[in-house]
């Protein structure tokens, strides 16, 4: 039996406990006290300065390459033989997996001049054994977003410089988590839970990440890299200017005439947290998701997914291991910026009309001029051919006049 | 609200502050926080209340704060009435004579730091160093500090002291077996092991003596503190030091207890109990706390775990005030809020479910409830306010139930200790052995009581200055 895809976020099986906050940055632990599976995670630090991934290709002859700062992956063992976390920010395997495993998980440090290096991951997803995988956490599900509508126009519309004109290269821009002001301090003071295995993180209210393992001891030696994580940049800012806004539910004193009845109304605090905090949650766990199944591991399936990208709601791409009983063994979610999502956005809806440009103006509702100087403006106008972009942005100015 | 309401609410945040805070990095604020917030708050109280500034030496606040309230009075001069001045004078000097001597040294060096020679200060240093029982030692285990707040002072010695502070010590002819040990440690090894610890420290290293060998050969002219605190490292060495943890004041001894890894607590399990056991019974013990029903609430959640300057600090004032309860009281209840099942095994984990540890403290039938916290409750937030409110509300409008919220954690922001909820007093605790001079003064921490009473309470705490005249409001 094989797990379903996942086609929305479904965190019933783990329970909240009330959040811990500081400055705008709010805390909501998820906690499971089930017997927990054997698939253990651990973080392995990175080598050199800056990242590529060969996505297609040889190692070190690449047709296709991811470039980031990807400062950790994750080590995923099915079955916990010899698993420990000696100083909690890193994993020891057992000895025989332990030996070459850079060879196993295909990485390779190059050194340049001036003492740059440059590691070099081969493949997001790598398997050394039938026991061991390694994952580059949510740059997995951030490839998947980039290549999303990567193949750019298939017919030879005028307007495009040319059909082979792909989206090459395709960037985004996101922020550590060390420049969103006090998340770092939030994730040192944070007060762990027993059985917690992960962490709902909302920036000036709206949820940022969705950190998720199996067991909670691999969670509790994970908790702090959150902050090596990458974040839309705007919460940066968000950060800054907000407070994570004061929930002080009260008990109704006239309803107590005993000390029991006083127990009964703080479990009536608890509830009113929980429904607070499903409130939060509640935009997030109702999107409904398109989800890729990259690959399987025994009884566990590797799948990424992303929202369904309308520029109305909140966005979200991420990655999930969901085991056969579709309980969720992984999950790791990035908050799309609003600027990540119109982009995306304007892409998708272009490719549902085949990038015929006058059709896509029609949906948007918009005339073919002003599609054109949006296309430019979202960074997309190295498609266009330079005397249609001015003319456009020419036309557009006579017009708006 | 009248002024004399406001003298008092000031004056009881400051003698709060002055129990809970030490300037060092706490978990939840940096170091730069908490002095900056206490050196404003003894400012602030210093030049508004300069008699009750004075007067708060005699409540046993900490060390730390103790130093820095007679560094900003020797600073600030004495004052222009004869009896304020006399009766300053007389808590300066009792108050440098109950210091531990190496804080009173580094007070001096401050003052030198800090170029305060007034005629007073001047004064008060010469008099502490001629009243000292063993000069010479002093003179050799603190000879920079001595040297420094001499010449700060200008006092020439007439004895040994002044060639061996300022002369060539190794070449001049000495009587005093100390000084001539000093003198014949710069040669021999063997003269090391007859120096103290800490200056026997130096010459070692001059003499390359091994570690393992100066432990075992220094170890009879070691203090109980020093063997304590070199226990461990010593055992890395192949060296034990038998430390005499009976000696110990009942904080440090917990530090230690949770310093030690789980596995080596259960090993000294009877060695411990029995410091444990010999360290409380040495505490008086008023009356009015061993009767009755006693609940406490022992905040042993993460942050508990203090900074890495004050390394488990908090828990280890929580453990304290645990064992001392567990001892002396009729009937006791203890409630961890993670409970580490045996308290051999107590590590700071968890969150603070205070509110959930309250309510099972009242269907007990606690008389007295005592919630030992930093103040940072989070499961949920501000859950027992809310409780306290609707039981003194409903349940028990006579207030039959104290409850008093001891806090071992300043709070720099609020100046003060952080408080749970405005209806339970908060009073800071630096070590658990001075629980009851706290909880002495929770009864002003409510905001109720009248500055007149807690003028008298302090003056009564110092009863040698009664005799003097009693304290004006400013």
């Amino acid at each position: 039996m094989s797990a379903p895809l996942l086609s929305s976020l479904d965190l019933s099986g783990f329970k909240r406990a009330p959040c811990q906050t500081l400055g705008a940055v709010r805390l909501v632990p998820l906690i499971s006290h089930e017997a927990s599976s054997l698939l253990r995670v651990g973080l392995r630090k990175s080598k050199g300065d800056q990242h590529v991934v060969t996505l297609s290709g040889e190692r070190l002859k690449p047709s296709a390459v991811y470039a980031s700062y990807i400062p950790h992956s994750f080590i995923f063992s099915v079955g916990d033989e010899g698993f420990t976390h000696p100083y909690q920010t890193s994993v020891t395997l057992p000895q025989n997996l332990d030996k070459n495993l850079d060879k196993a998980l295909g990485e390779e440090l190059l050194r340049g001049v001036g003492g740059a290096s440059l590691g070099v991951f081969h493949r997001m997803v790598k398997k050394s054994s039938s026991k061991l995988f390694r994952v580059l956490p949510l740059h997995l599900a951030m490839e998947g977003f980039l290549s999303l509508y990567f193949k750019g126009p298939q017919i030879a519309f005028d307007e495009y410089v040319s059909t082979r004109a792909h989206l090459s290269p395709r960037t985004e821009h996101s922020t550590s988590g060390r420049s969103i002001q006090l998340l770092d301090e939030a994730l040192r003071t944070f007060e762990l839970y027993e059985g917690q295995v992960g962490l709902a993180l909302f920036v000036a209210e709206s949820l940022t990440s969705l950190f998720v393992v199996s067991h909670p001891d691999d969670y509790k030696a994970l908790h702090r890299s959150l902050i090596e994580d990458f974040y839309a940049e705007q919460l940066v800012y968000h950060a800054q200017y907000t407070q994570a806004v004061a929930f002080n539910p009260t008990i109704n004193p006239h309803k107590v005439t005993s000390l029991q009845e006083l127990s009964a109304a703080l479990d009536g605090l608890y509830d009113e947290w929980s429904a607070y905090q499903d409130l939060l949650l509640e935009p997030v766990l109702s999107l409904s998701l398109n989800t890729e199944l990259i690959n399987t591991f025994g009884p566990y399936q590797l799948q990424r997914f992303h929202s369904t990208l309308t520029p109305q709601s909140d966005n979200l791409i991420g990655e999930a291991i969901v085991s056969d009983t579709g309980r969720i063994e992984y999950l790791k979610t990035y908050r799309l910026s609003h600027a990540q999502t119109k982009r995306a956005y304007l892409l998708k809806t272009l490719a549902e009309h085949e990038w015929d440009l006058d059709r896509a103006a029609e949906a948007f509702n918009q005339s073919k001029a002003q599609l054109l100087v949006r296309l430019d403006s979202a960074g997309f106008g190295y498609l266009i051919k330079p005397h249609i972009l001015r003319a456009a942005r020419a036309g557009q100015l006579t017009s708006s006049r | 609200m009248g002024a004399r309401d406001v003298a008092c609410e000031d004056l009881m945040t400051f003698i709060n502050g002055c129990f809970a805070s030490t300037g060092q990095s706490e978990f939840f604020e940096e170091q730069g926080a908490q002095s900056l917030s206490i050196d404003f708050l003894h400012d602030y109280i210093l030049y508004n209340y300069r008699r009750l500034y004075a007067l708060t030496l005699a409540a046993d606040v900490n060390h730390f704060n103790k130093a820095l309230i007679l560094f900003n009075l020797l600073k600030a001069g004495a004052p222009h009435d004869p009896d304020e001045r006399a009766r300053e004078g007389e808590l300066i000097r009792l108050s440098l004579q109950r210091l531990p001597v190496q804080r009173v040294y580094r007070l001096f060096t401050r003052l030198r730091q800090a170029r305060v020679n007034n005629r007073r200060t001047r004064a008060v240093i010469k008099g502490y160093i001629e009243a000292r029982r063993d000069p010479f030692f002093d003179a050799v285990k603190y000879r920079r500090h001595i040297s420094g707040a001499l010449s700060h002072c200008h006092v020439k010695l007439t004895d040994e002291r002044n060639p061996f502070l300022f002369g060539d010590r190794r070449r001049h002819l000495f009587t005093q077996p100390l000084l001539v040990a000093v003198q014949r440690a710069y040669y021999t090894k063997q003269a090391v092991y007859d120096l103290p610890f800490s200056v026997a420290e130096g010459f070692a290293q001059k003499h390359k003596i091994s570690r393992a060998e100066f432990l075992r050969k220094i170890k009879p002219k070691m203090s109980a503190q020093e063997r304590a605190r070199l226990t461990q490292s010593a055992q890395r060495e192949g060296v034990d030091l038998n430390a005499d943890l009976t000696k110990l004041s009942l904080t440090k001894l917990a530090l230690y207890f949770l310093s030690l890894k789980l596995t080596e607590r259960h090993m000294q399990r009877a060695r411990f109990e029995e410091a444990f056991a010999a360290s409380c019974a040495r505490l008086s013990w008023p009356h009015a706390l061993k009767r009755g029903r006693t609940a406490a609430i022992l905040d042993n959640s993460y942050s508990s775990s203090g900074s890495s300057e004050k390394r488990r600090r908090p828990l280890a004032v929580t453990l304290g005030v645990h064992l001392l309860l567990s001892t002396r009281c009729e009937a006791y209840l203890p409630l961890w809020t993670t409970h580490p099942g045996d308290v051999w095994d107590l590590t700071p984990r968890g969150p603070t479910p205070l509110a959930r540890c309250l309510i099972e403290a009242l269907k007990w039938g606690a008389e007295r409830v005592l919630i030992i916290s930093d103040g940072h409750e989070n499961n949920p937030t501000g859950a027992l306010h809310e409780v306290v409110k609707t039981f003194q509300e409903r349940l028990d409008p006579q207030r039959s139930v104290m409850i008093t919220h001891l806090n071992p954690v300043y709070h720099a922001g609020s100046f003060e200790p952080k408080r749970l909820s405005s209806l339970i007093p908060t009073v800071g605790l630096r070590d658990a052995e001075l629980m009851f001079t706290a909880l002495g003064f929770s009864d002003f921490a409510t905001g109720e009581a009248s500055l007149s009473d807690l003028e008298g309470y302090l003056a009564s705490l110092e009863p040698s200055l009664t005799k003097l005249n009693p304290p004006r409001l400013t």
